[in-house]
């Protein structure tokens, strides 16, 4: 069994604690034997009701009233038994333990008759003092606010109050609820309030704007990844469609239907039927660097039958495996990683580019390319691991002139790659120290671009073949470095656990004998280097 | 108050918790008034000269081991010793039982975790590494119209 009490905040929250009952003495009083026993609970309903038990006349029923008024009860609510009386009051009994902190309440005394309660700090000196008065000729046990005043509690900026009740000397009469008094007993007693947090004002101008709450971790933690493959070439092309032909001929092929087309075998009055230009008929000529599959077939141009077979494409689009490269860690390590490690690929057509060393380090490397060779176009997947992450694309086909227009068109796609040289991207400096930080080393290190337009005609000229360019740090480790300030771990352990040099982020000493300054200079010691 | 003093020579450095002791002396002293139990300081009723070789004491009954800072003679052939308290040594047994997160360790590490401590030269390292197979042949490519 326990009394239940509450204290009011100033912000209006209120808050409860009790204290049990052991068992009335043969007096029929009830008390506890210290204060340690009271405990602070915080329940949000059905405690507004508090008890007043009449300790001079206990044969009268337990008694209960509403804690906010603090004269006498206007609105008595009875309780006859009081081993039931917490029922009978209807209070809640799954009250969960709370912290108290009585600067952000108003202290509570318990009081009869005429009486004193003070406030003492952590030295025992009064700081604090009120008379309070129960108006009744009873000697009761009341609940009421003791300092009601909040300029009051901002004078107590202690870590400790001590609150002491005094029974009323002239009347002799008991004051009760703490402790059970006998007449000739000491006229007062306390409670301690321990660690009580010094009040202080908020007066912060964002208050009202609200405070931050806790929050976070309720993610999935889903690490799973879907693949992302290479795509399939188109099935559907241009070739299928009979409108065009495309054919992927030898020289001697070419020179061949050339010479058909300059004979007197060519018709050109056919020819005029359909085409103001014969060489209208002719879409183009290229070199490409991919050979589709072919069967042999005579050449029609336009609707005329030339006579002169070659290799005509099944396929526009043509796929090229460049095959698979494995990216291998050096160190093992961080270092292996952006922004220390970087990594380049140079890819025919597409130029240079940069990835991220996070993205394919520790991974396979694939290099497919998808060529139209109608166009030109080709597109080059990079597969890292088991998904596609980049895509690059470019032009691989070398237009030849058979017109004066295609000749100007050749070159002034020549000129415009000629004006895109490389260039340095960022400076830096020149001058630095012989070591330095990883990171200041790589941060200072100039971007340059390694290529310029790669396409086309030059594209033709350049590199045939993928390759990558790592640029990592080159290392200087003195000798045996972790004997001497050990290498990042950030784990939990035992200190017994471990041997060599070690360095600690965080260490509870829980059950280390030793005085506070000792405890101090442990924890320095073992956050700073120990060697165990 | 005469208490046992054990004069020894640490071999080890102050931050280690399993030091290399080895006992030179047993005296009987006293601790001059006013010191702590931090940095006592002992008069011992000994020569200085054989006190040369001692760098560490143990005092069983402040269940401390101490670092000797510094000795010097008074007259009557005493000496005064200054200590500090060797905290990792006189500790050690409570101390290997607390846990902590650990920083840096010697052998106990995860090389993925990047503390900024690496140094590393200007010249960086470049190489490169090519795929394979690349483009390897060349064909002409002629587009007609029709079929």
């Amino acid at each position: 069994m326990a009394f239940k009490y509450e204290l009011t905040c100033e912000t209006g929250e209120k808050m409860y604690f009790s204290f049990p009952i052991i068992s009335p003495n043969a007096e029929g009083y009830f008390y506890f034997n210290n204060s340690e026993q009271l405990t602070f609970v915080d329940d949000p309903n059905n405690m507004t009701l508090f008890g007043c038990y009449d300790f001079g006349n206990y044969n009268l029923p337990y008694t209960a009233f509403p804690l906010i008024n603090t004269g006498f009860p206007t609105n008595l609510k009875l309780s006859t038994n009081p081993e039931s009386v917490i029922s009978d009051w209807g209070f809640k009994n799954d009250f969960t333990n709370k912290k108290w902190y009585a600067s952000n309440g108003r202290y509570v005394v318990f009081t009869s008759g005429s009486n004193y309660c003070g406030i003492y700090d952590d030295k025992d000196n009064r700081l604090y003092y009120k008379q309070v008065l129960f108006p009744t000729s009873r000697v009761g046990m009341a609940l009421i606010y003791g300092i009601t005043n909040l300029e009051d509690i901002k004078t107590f900026k202690m870590k400790k109050i001590r609150i002491d009740f005094y029974r009323d000397q002239s009347t002799k009469l008991y004051c009760g609820g703490i402790d059970y008094i006998s007449p000739d007993d000491q006229q007062f007693f306390q409670v301690l309030f321990e660690n009580v947090e010094p009040y202080v004002e908020d007066n912060d101008p964002y208050k009202d704007g609200g405070t931050s709450s806790s929050g976070g971790g309720n993610g999935t933690f889903d690490n799973t990844s879907d693949s992302i493959d290479i795509p399939q070439v188109p099935q559907i092309n241009a070739v299928n469609t009979n409108f065009i032909s495309i054919f992927c001929p030898t020289l001697g092929q070419l020179q061949s239907l050339a010479d058909y087309m300059w004979s007197d075998l060519f018709d050109i009055n056919t020819w005029k039927k359909l085409f103001a230009n014969p060489m209208d008929a002719i879409l183009g000529l290229s070199i490409i660097p991919v050979s589709p599959s072919t069967t042999t077939s005579e050449v029609v141009v336009g609707n005329i039958s030339t006579g002169v077979q070659m290799n005509k494409a099944n396929v526009q689009y043509v796929n090229v495996d460049c095959g698979t490269l494995a990216i291998q860690e050096f160190w093992g390590a961080y270092l292996d990683y952006d922004p220390y490690t970087k990594i380049e690929i140079y890819l025919p057509y597409c130029g240079t580019h940069q990835l991220k060393a996070d993205d394919v380090m520790g991974k396979s490397l694939q290099a497919v390319y998808h060529v139209d060779i109608l166009s030109g176009a080709c597109c080059c997947y990079l597969k890292c691991g088991d998904s596609v992450l980049y895509t690059f694309t470019g032009q691989c086909s070398v237009s030849l002139p058979i017109s004066g227009n295609d000749f100007t068109s050749v070159l002034n796609g020549a000129l415009s790659v000629a004006n895109s040289v490389g260039s340095i991207i960022t400076g830096g400096n020149p001058i630095s120290n012989v070591t330095s930080a990883v990171g200041s080393v790589i941060g200072m290190k100039p971007n340059i671009e390694k290529t310029g337009s790669i396409s086309g005609s030059s594209g033709l000229l350049a590199i045939q073949k993928p390759y990558i360019i790592v640029t990592r740090p080159n290392q200087c480790l003195p000798e045996k470095q972790n004997k001497y300030t050990g290498y990042p771990s950030y784990v939990t352990k035992k200190v017994g656990d471990l041997e060599g040099y070690t360095e600690f982020e965080k260490i509870r000493l829980d059950n280390v004998n030793c005085t506070t300054k000792e405890r101090e200079e442990i924890k320095n010691i073992l956050m700073g280097g120990v060697i165990l | 108050m005469s208490f046992n003093i054990i004069l020894q020579k640490n071999n080890s450095d102050y931050n280690v918790i399993n030091k290399e002791i080895e006992n030179i002396i047993t005296l009987t002293g006293d601790l001059k008034n006013n010191s702590s139990l931090i940095d006592p300081t002992f008069i011992v009723r000994v020569n200085v000269d054989m006190l040369v070789n001692s760098n560490y004491l143990t005092v069983d009954k402040f269940k401390r081991k101490y670092f000797i800072r510094d000795i010097k003679s008074l007259t009557n052939g005493t000496c005064e010793i200054t200590a500090h308290v060797d905290v990792l040594s006189s500790f050690s047994n409570d101390i290997k039982e607390c846990v902590g997160i650990i920083n840096k360790q010697e052998n106990e590490w995860n090389l993925y975790i990047d503390d900024g401590s690496f140094k590393a030269y200007q010249n960086s390292k470049v190489l490169t590494k090519a795929f394979p197979s690349g483009f390897t042949n060349y064909n002409f490519l002629l587009a007609v119209a029709g079929r």
